[in-house]
């Protein structure tokens, strides 16, 4: 079949993923550039703690946009597609979606705890969360996601 | 290799002065390269065409080769004028800015054109080879856009092996350290290793770290196909 809507999004997440990988090797770059010249953050008026804050919050950036890609396309096809509530949480999106696809049921307590791990990040909600890396959430949601038809 | 040196000096030279805009594409909008190469002058320097070698442009058409020597010979005839310490005088950005534009816009047609052959022999490769292993294949086109060389359509390769489906996806013709970058992936999961173009050449990403890179052949497609068909 054609790809579609659905390619494009799964396709859409894995770009995330690669943006963080290239992200991470800037990272490791710019320490190691730091540990040749020191200089570089005071030029910029940053701190240590700058670096420190950049280093610690960049799984977290790029895991929020990979969870908003997936969440922009869910509500898309639940919107567009079945013709549901827009307002309707993300949650209940998920589980509905889950059941009217027969999406295995690993699979969809996967998407959940990448969503808590999300909502733990942006509203300090579900503090209990487990951790969940970009890599482990773009399999689990390009997985949801790859269930639902390519075109809606 | 002198012809990627200068490629590389004149992207370069334009990316100083554009915005990293990935919608609208900007380098390959002629108004707007004029706009932005008349607001600063960076670009103004012989070291942009220093690479510049006629002889590597042998199997370039007569008229084209041509006309990418001239462009870089009148604008070297400027930026020689330009001094070290000084910004350039608008007369002699005027005088810069039509060679350096016609520089640009063959630099970006023989990039692009370099990509698709490049990019469709590999496409061309791996269906041959999912064939011969009695894998469904199906193309399907994929809209990209890039900075430097703008918009164009490149295909996708899907197949199945094992029961998994499987893709050869066109990434881009710039991505970091590279000439050119494909995913081999398996859907929907998109795990994925990379297929990279270096010095012309194609290599596979290994799957693990364990694994050593290698040359893009017939084994290394279909056992790193296989891997991924298999991943849990």
């Amino acid at each position: 079949m054609r790809p579609g809507k659905k390619t494009d999004r799964c396709e859409r997440i894995k770009a995330v993923e690669r943006e963080y990988q290239v992200a991470e090797l800037a990272r490791i770059a710019l320490e190691d550039a730091l540990t040749q010249h020191s200089g570089l953050l005071s030029a910029g008026n940053l701190t240590v703690v700058d670096l420190r804050n950049y280093r610690s919050k960049l799984h977290d950036t790029y895991f929020i946009r990979l969870f908003a890609e997936f969440e922009t396309g869910m509500k898309d096809y639940w919107t567009n597609g079945l013709g549901q509530d827009p307002r309707t949480r993300i949650m209940d999106v998920i589980s509905s979606v889950g059941a009217r696809c027969n999406i295995i049921a690993a699979w969809r307590i996967n998407v959940h705890s990448a969503r808590k791990y999300r909502n733990r990040l942006i509203h300090e909600e579900d503090a209990v969360a487990e951790s969940v890396t970009v890599t482990q959430a773009r399999r689990d949601l390009g997985r949801f996601f790859g269930s639902l038809p390519e075109n809606w | 290799m002198a012809r990627d040196e200068f490629f590389r000096d004149v992207r370069r030279a334009v990316s100083f002065m554009a915005p990293r805009v990935e919608a609208d594409s900007p380098f390959t909008d002629a108004s707007y390269i004029e706009k932005m190469l008349r607001g600063a002058d960076l670009w103004l320097t012989p070291k942009v065409v220093e690479a510049f070698r006629p002889e590597d442009y042998a199997d370039v058409g007569e008229r084209n080769r041509e006309d990418l020597s001239r462009a870089v010979s009148d604008f070297m005839a400027v930026a020689r004028t330009v001094l070290r310490e000084t910004p350039a005088k608008p007369e002699q950005r005027d005088a810069a800015l039509e060679p350096f534009k016609r520089i640009i816009q063959t630099v970006q047609s023989l990039v692009h054109e370099d990509w698709i052959r490049a990019s469709t022999a590999l496409l061309a490769d791996a269906e041959v080879w999912a064939k011969e292993e009695g894998w469904p294949t199906k193309r399907f086109s994929k809209d990209i856009t890039e900075d430097f060389i703008g918009k164009y359509r490149q295909d996708r390769l899907i197949f199945a092996a094992e029961g998994a489906q499987l893709a050869l996806v066109p990434v881009g013709r710039y991505a970091p350290g590279t000439e050119g970058m494909f995913d081999l992936a398996v859907l929907p999961a998109y795990d994925s290793v990379m297929v990279i173009r270096q010095a012309g050449r194609w290599f596979v990403h290994p799957l693990s770290s364990e694994d050593r890179q290698q040359d893009w052949s017939k084994d290394a497609f279909v056992t790193t196909s296989l891997k991924l068909a298999r991943l849990p």
